[in-house]
């Protein structure tokens, strides 16, 4: 008999570094999860990805088990790693800390289509070249729906 | 203490807001209504309200920062953990189990926070291990936990002066609570890292960590192991098993034991005489 889902816990943890601080403990705790299993099994799944911000969707079940998912970086995580900068600009308008092509932002799009609200790649694109100019980043070229 | 900025903002600002606080936060839960943005232990919110109130006047969403006493939040599941039963070898159990008789050890653990009750396949294995090689001499428990395998060492006849380190302070205070309630005494529980053990000459070091601190402590780990001395890993993934085995290797250490349980392994090795 398939389990019977109570909560899903959507988080942003760095990989490697799960431990029962917030929002892990209280979020998970609450439902009567082991947090500390969860935090040893996603640390061995994710020590590759040290550090790295990672999307986790964590599926608790009404038997107090539970599993998850761990999606792509975030666009941004993404965008700032194409343009080879560590951080986003504190003043996204005046200052530009990087640049990043359309080519890359399409990479990006097709491997994020299926976490954003978007259905078509375009719509993805000028979604991410928004995120990209809001963190201080360039986007260089012309759109190649315009080209 | 901890701090949190809760967010109030539609789909489309969260994602925004999301990544234009991406190096601020430590940790991020999105909500039905937005998101939560975690800070790290101690850190407020203060160096945060500028950027957040300027960007309040330029896009529709609102906030409000929260203070977070820290609490044992694995309470809920602790008071109703089941025990765990390693063959007749070992019985793990919580002050709030019956007792049951046919184990050669029972060893009773309130875990608060620390790893380490059996049920995780790291630590399930390492107690299988352990059964079967002399646990005896200089003994370090390297990420001790709720402070479980130095308990259980010194249960099965381990001397006084068993050494056992974790970073986590939460885990350090756990292990000494564990220790009293067993009966046992004699484990020196310190609180750091591996710089904290100067010690050598150990007989047997128990690791139950993980690949990336196992790989990073190797070397000096295994100068504080005698010759002829054996190291017990866990936390170590089966796709990552040679790769450690290769270092080990590489460092004069001869493999004595390899278990694997549901993609974890526990591997036992030995430092040669010469």
């Amino acid at each position: 008999m398939a389990k019977v889902i109570e909560a899903f816990i959507k988080l942003q943890v760095k990989g490697g570094q799960a431990n029962p601080a917030p929002p892990i403990g209280p979020a998970l705790g609450g439902k009567g999860v082991n947090i500390m299993e969860f935090c040893k099994r996603f640390n061995g799944r994710t020590q590759d990805q040290m550090g790295k911000i990672l999307p986790v969707v964590i599926t608790v079940y009404k038997d107090k088990s539970f599993d998850f998912i761990i999606k792509t970086p975030p666009a941004a995580v993404q965008l700032k790693e194409a343009a080879k900068v560590s951080k986003g600009s504190a003043e996204s308008n005046r200052i530009k800390v990087g640049t990043v092509t359309w080519d890359q932002i399409r990479t990006i799009a097709e491997g994020k289509m299926v976490d954003m609200n978007a259905f078509k790649v375009e719509s993805a694109m000028k979604m991410l070249a928004g995120t990209a100019r809001s963190i201080g980043l360039k986007v260089k070229g012309t759109p190649p729906w315009e080209a | 203490m901890y701090y949190a900025v809760d967010f109030v903002a539609s789909e489309e600002n969260t994602e925004l807001l999301n990544a234009l606080f991406l190096d601020d936060f430590e940790a991020v839960e999105f909500t039905d209504n937005g998101f939560a943005g975690y800070l790290t232990k101690g850190v407020k919110a203060d160096a945060l309200l500028p950027k957040l109130k300027e960007l309040e006047s330029a896009l529709d969403f609102s906030f409000t920062v929260r203070a977070i006493e820290e609490e044992n939040w694995n309470a809920q599941w602790e008071a109703g953990f089941q025990p765990v039963e390693i063959g007749d070898f070992c019985r793990i159990y919580a002050d709030f189990h019956e007792e049951k008789e046919g184990f050669v050890h029972q060893i009773l653990i309130n875990p608060k926070m620390a790893f380490g009750t059996g049920h995780h396949e790291t630590t399930h294995m390492m107690i299988r291990a352990m059964e079967q090689i002399p646990i005896t001499g200089k003994i370090w428990d390297f990420g001790t936990g709720t402070g479980i395998l130095a308990i259980l060492a010194r249960k099965m006849g381990a001397p006084a002066g068993i050494i056992a380190n974790d970073i986590e302070e939460a885990a350090v205070e756990n292990s000494r609570e564990n220790m009293v309630i067993n009966g046992v005494n004699g484990i020196d529980f310190r609180l750091g890292g591996i710089e904290i053990v100067q010690e050598s000459g150990f007989d047997l070091v128990l690791a139950n960590i993980n690949r990336n601190v196992i790989l990073s402590s190797l070397e000096p780990l295994v100068k504080r192991l005698k010759p002829g001395g054996q190291v017990l890993f866990s936390g170590i993934m089966k796709q990552d098993y040679q790769m450690v085995a290769d270092r080990c290797q590489a460092l004069g250490l001869d493999e004595q034991m390899y278990l694997e349980l549901n993609n974890w392994v526990c591997t036992l090795f030995l430092r040669k005489k010469s």
